[in-house]
Parts: structure tokens; sequence; C-alpha cells
């Protein structure tokens, strides 16, 4: 299991959280625990016993409390996850371990956070300040806490938020063993920065966001180490091994979206520079739509319909599977006592006309504390060139037993 | 030119205006009055919470019970702003819902998501969709605005042994899933005690009956119980309001789609 150090924060949160002793307020605690399992749809000769797929356990917790009449938070989420197979995916996280600072007009943060920037479904472009948990999923909406010292100011003109980031965290990446790494056997704790300081660079951002009527605008700027990690620069074409590298960027993001009626139009763009002149400049943008239909075939459903069509300026393919890319999917809501749903889509590569990512998403409430989650994952690319390709045979079908308590 | 070309379209748009239930201006003027009493009775009252059960059963007698607060702002001028915050089924705890209801067009909307700390900003033209697989729709929960009907009085009639009146409102919006909804409401504080809601095909599809009322601050009265039956499909839902405050300091601030996620 991976470990950091970052003693620094957790003690000014520990001095800070001494006034609990003598506090009044509000506390909470809640979590999950899910069992999923894996399958995959191919055997393959040289997985042994990931041809079984993998059966993985996963708990979350969360634990909050305030003082002060709420103007004092902290909230508290670990989060493990052991895999029958695959040890790079077996890790424990602090998905959040933040003091909040509440004002009227401002709020302040340390500690390990969470936020989240953008308005589309397919790719979050303009997301930035968390890393992605690599290994819980291959669609990048899981991430790890972020240490950080964030300061939001509300006002007339909108919502300004800065942030330092003191440290910086590699992504997870699937291990050798998982059938999900992309065939990239991917060094664990070996990293390469182009920063000396390494993971103590110390990184900023700032945001705007505000609504305008109908339109809600964001404009964000990032100066720092990219969340994303270079696998090439250190790979070995004949071994298939590899060793991350992370590169100093600048990226300037915006995201809008227009709220009209049953209709949602959304656009997530960047521009990402680096330092290093081995790396070119890029921008890359969403565009997206969602329409939902009410009560469609005079039942209680709700069916809503997305189309994103993303792209990016850099061609060569290794760089980025959204270069030229149209996501077509549903969403269905049977508005049930079980609050059942479904998501079903397919991003389609248009340079690429055989290569397809179907996908699956559900899930329904069983009694009153427990959900079943399905999710399934088709690959469908046969050619080289394509670096979907390196997913073919390794489509799966996943179920999962969530339990709820507090 | 320009003249004459406006008053022919208007002519074309009236005529292709639905006909009101009445034609009768004394009976809609009446109508309107009554509505416009009950919402000038409720004038004033500020700021709100409380705590909310929501109980769905279907024929067969299954149920299942979400709990929720609820936060409300009154706005002058337009509709109010309601902030609910759900916490079971517990999959579902830590979701927020924000709505700025308007008295002319949509709503405004927002989720936040704690799994993935996501606000949301949502369509809003689900005025006839069911809150939360409930009986209720959307814009059976959303603030009584008079401008959202047209009235039209019908008769007099003792409700709970209070005088009252019977009236019928046809909402405005196209997007409503009732062509009307009748209602009884009592003359003696202007308060409804039982809605029938009828659908597109005009035919009655759920009884709404409201009860246990309680005056706050010497004037606004709430109610803590309201039962909404659905007479198409037998499912029921059950609202029981408790521990309702008023004054409790809540403004705009508390209501900032930007901070969703303190919202507790």
């Amino acid at each position: 299991m991976k470990q950091f150090t970052l003693a620094p924060l957790f003690g000014a949160i520990a001095l800070v959280s001494t006034q609990f002793a003598t506090a009044q307020g509000n506390q909470s605690f809640d979590g999950s625990l899910e069992l999923e399992q894996r399958v995959f749809t191919h055997r393959l000769d040289d997985a042994g016993d990931a041809n079984r797929g993998q059966t993985s356990l996963r708990l979350q917790m969360e634990y909050f409390r305030d003082w002060n009449n709420g103007s004092d938070q902290i909230v508290l989420e670990p989060f493990v996850r052991i895999d029958s197979d695959d040890e790079a995916r077996s890790h424990l996280d602090l998905r959040q371990f933040l003091y909040s600072k509440i004002y009227d007009n401002a709020e302040l943060s340390v500690g390990l956070g969470r936020v989240f920037w953008g308005v589309t479904e397919s790719q979050h472009l303009v997301d930035i300040i968390n890393q992605t948990d690599g290994v819980e999923n291959i669609d990048g909406e899981d991430k790890l806490g972020q240490p950080m010292i964030r300061y939001t100011y509300f006002a007339d003109f909108g919502t300004l938020e800065a942030f330092a980031l003191p440290y910086f965290r590699p992504r997870t990446l699937a291990g050798k063993d998982s059938r999900l790494n992309g065939g990239l056997m991917v060094r664990d704790d070996v990293e390469h920065y182009e920063a000396s300081s390494g993971t103590s660079h110390f990184d900023y951002a700032v945001r705007y966001k505000n609504t305008f009527g109908d339109w809600d605008l964001g404009l964000s700027w990032f100066d720092g180490t990219s969340r994303d990690p270079d696998l090439r620069r250190f790979a070995n074409p004949l071994t298939g091994a590899t060793e991350a590298y992370y590169a100093q960027i600048t990226q300037v993001g915006l995201d809008l979206q227009l709220t009209t009626g049953a209709w949602l139009y959304k656009l997530e763009a960047i521009q990402r520079d680096f330092d290093d002149a081995s790396y070119a400049s890029y921008s890359a943008a969403t565009v997206g739509t969602e329409y939902t239909l009410v009560g469609i075939l005079n039942s209680v459903y709700d069916l809503s319909l997305l189309a994103e069509y993303a792209w990016d300026e850099r061609d060569a393919p290794l760089d980025t599977v959204f270069q030229n890319d149209l996501f077509v999917g549903a969403r269905l809501a049977l508005n049930d006592m079980a609050d059942s749903q479904i998501l079903f889509g397919v991003s389609n590569d248009l340079d690429e006309t055989d290569s397809r990512a179907w996908f699956v998403e559900g899930s329904t409430r069983i009694g009153t504390a427990t959900t079943l989650n399905i999710e399934a994952r088709i690959f469908d690319a046969e050619s080289p060139s394509d670096p979907l390709s390196r997913f073919d045979q390794h489509s799966f079908i996943q179920v999962g037993l969530e339990y709820f308590f507090d | 030119m320009i003249k004459p070309l406006s008053t022919c379209l208007l002519a074309i748009t009236i005529s292709l205006l639905p006909l009101p239930a009445s034609a009768d201006p004394d009976s809609e003027a009446k109508g309107l009055a009554i509505a416009k009493e009950m919402k000038a009775r409720d004038r004033g009252w500020g700021n709100s919470q409380s705590q909310m059960t929501m109980t769905l059963r279907t024929k067969g007698g299954d149920e299942v019970v979400r709990e929720m607060r609820t936060k409300a702002l009154e706005v002058t001028g337009d509709g109010d702003k309601a902030l609910t915050i759900f916490d079971t089924p517990l999959d579902v705890k830590g979701t927020t819902f924000l709505s700025f209801s308007h008295t002319e067009g949509d709503d405004d909307q927002w989720i936040y998501l704690p799994a993935v700390k996501r606000v949301k900003r949502i369509a809003s033209r689900n005025k006839s969709g069911p809150f939360l697989g409930s009986e209720f729709a959307f814009e059976d929960l959303s603030s009584f605005e008079v401008e959202k009907y047209q009235f039209d009085f019908q008769r007099e009639e003792t409700i709970n042994g209070l005088p009252g009146a019977v009236i019928v409102m046809d909402p405005v919006d196209k997007y409503s899933g009732y062509t009307k909804i009748i209602a009884w409401v009592d003359t003696a504080h202007y308060r409804p005690h039982k809605l029938e809601f009828y659908d597109r095909r005009d035919t009655l599809l759920k009884t709404l009956t409201i009860s246990d009322y309680k005056q706050y601050k010497n004037k606004y009265w709430r109610a803590s119980t309201q039962v909404m039956v659905n007479h198409k499909t037998g499912k029921s839902t059950d609202i029981l309001l408790k521990n309702i405050e008023f004054d409790v300091g809540l403004s705009d601030a508390d209501f900032n789609e930007n901070r969703l996620n303190r919202a507790r």
C-alpha cells in the first residue's frame, strides 16, 4: 500500500481539532462498504489468476463536525480498497481531512480537500486540483485528496477562489497484475519530476465563477505540476516497463453552461503551456448538450439524452484518446421507490471509426440501506494505432453490493 | 403598416388560446381575489426551516421513508428560494437540492452530489415530473404564486366547519402536468384544505388533503400533514412536517449555489 507523509498538515489540523473537547455543535458519521465482482469477457493465455476477474472490497466513511454555530467545520473521509488480484489497486487514502472557517462572505480551508470544476460528463478537462485515483476506475471520476490552502470569497460580482497546493500526489496507476493497465508496466513508487523540488513543489490556482441568468461561467488558471503523467518519456519499448514523469505546466480553463428549458448546453476548454520546450503547447475542448424528456411514454420515467464532442489539438494518438471523439449517451431515471437509474453511453473515435468504448452504469436500492450497482465497459478497438486497442481484450462487467451505515 | 399587422397577430394569438373554463368575469375576479388574499395573508414570513418525513406507499402496502430538512427564504416580488437536504435513505444522504422559484418562466435548480463533490445546474422544465419517486410533482411543492394560475370561483362550501370556497385554478405554464386544479379554501384564514389535480386528459389524477394546521408568529398557518393519493396507480405519499421554525437567521448567502457543499 502506498503511503505519503503530510505530518505538518495533520499537525495543524490536530491542533485545531483540540477545540472539540469543549465546543458545542453538530456532528455526523456515515459510510458505505461495497463488495464488487469484476468479470472479464475474454480469457487470456498469459493472464493467469486475472482471468477469474477481480473481487474487491471498498470502505469509505465520513465524519463531520462543526462548532461555533457552524463557523468552524472539520470533515474526515477515509477510504480503503482491498483487491483480490491487483496489488496496486489495494490502497488507502484520505479523500478529505479538511478544516474550514466559514465567514459571511468568505471561507478558508486547510488540509486535504476535494474540489470539482466543470460542466461536461464524458471527460473533465478543466478539473485540475485533485489527482485522479487511476486504480479505482478508468473513467477518471475518482480523485485523491489534495493538500491545500483554499480561500473563497463570495462577492456580488461572483465567487473568487485562490488555492495554494503545497504537496503533489502522483497518480495511482494499475499494476502489472491488472488487466486494465493498458499494457504498460508502470513502476510503482518511482516518479520523475521536472521540478527539482519534486512532490514538494508549490502549485497555485485561481478560479472565478458566476451565474448570469441562464448562464454559468467559470474561468480558471493553474500553475504547477501537471496531474497527467507522461508514461512515454521513460518507457522501454521492448518490455513495456515505464516510469511516470510529471512536467510543469500553466493551464487556463473556461467552463460554460447555458440552461434553457429542457436543454443544457456545455463547453469546457483549456490551453496548456509547458515550461519544458520538448512539449508543445496545446488547446483542447469539449462541447455538449443534454436534453431531458419528462414522463416518457406516459410513464413517470425521465430520459436525458446526452451528446458531447471532444477535440484536442494534439493529434498523436498516444497523447490523448479524446482528440476527435463523439460521445452519445442516455440516462434513464425510473423515479421509483428504489431510486433506480441507468446511464448508457458510447464514445466513438471519429478518426478510428472502428473504435468504440461502450459503458452502462446502473443502480437500484434493495431494502433500506443497500444498493445494487452494475457497470459494464465494452472496448471495441482493433487498430494498433488506436490507444483504445490496448483495452480491446479487457471488456468487463462488474456487479457491486453496497451497504450504507451511519 | 406595423399597427394593422400586430393587431392581426394578436387576433390570431387570441383565437389559438384555449378557452378558459369559465367566461364569467365576475367569478374569475372573485377567484382571483381569494387567491390574492391567500398570498397576502402569507406575506412577510421571512425565513423558515423544518424537518420533513416523506412516506411513499404502493397499492400493495410497500413503503419507503425519506427524511429531509428544508430551509426556505421568502423573496419579495418573485418566487421563494428553497433548500432541501436529504438525510435518508442513506445512499442519498448529503444530496442537496436548491431551487429558486419564479413567478414567470422556468425555475432555477441546482443539485449537489456529495460523492463527486459536484454542483450541477439542472434543467427545470421537470415541473410535471415526480419529486423523488413520490406522488408529488415538482410543481406541487414549489411556492404558491398568484401569477402561475388563472382562477375561477365555483361556489361557497363549508370546509372542516369553516366558511370556505371552491375555486378552479388553471396553470398558466404550458409545461404543467395539469389542465386544472380544484381547491377547497377556507375563507376564515384563507388556507387550502384539499386540492384535486386533473391530468392533461382532464380526468381526476390525484387528491391532496392538507391538515393539522398550526399558527406561527401569530399570523402564518402551516400544515404539518399532507397526504397525496394517486387515483390511477393507487399509490400515495404522506408528507409530515415537524420542528417548523421561523426567523432562523437565513439569508441569500444560505441559498448560494456556490456554497451548496456547505449545506448540512
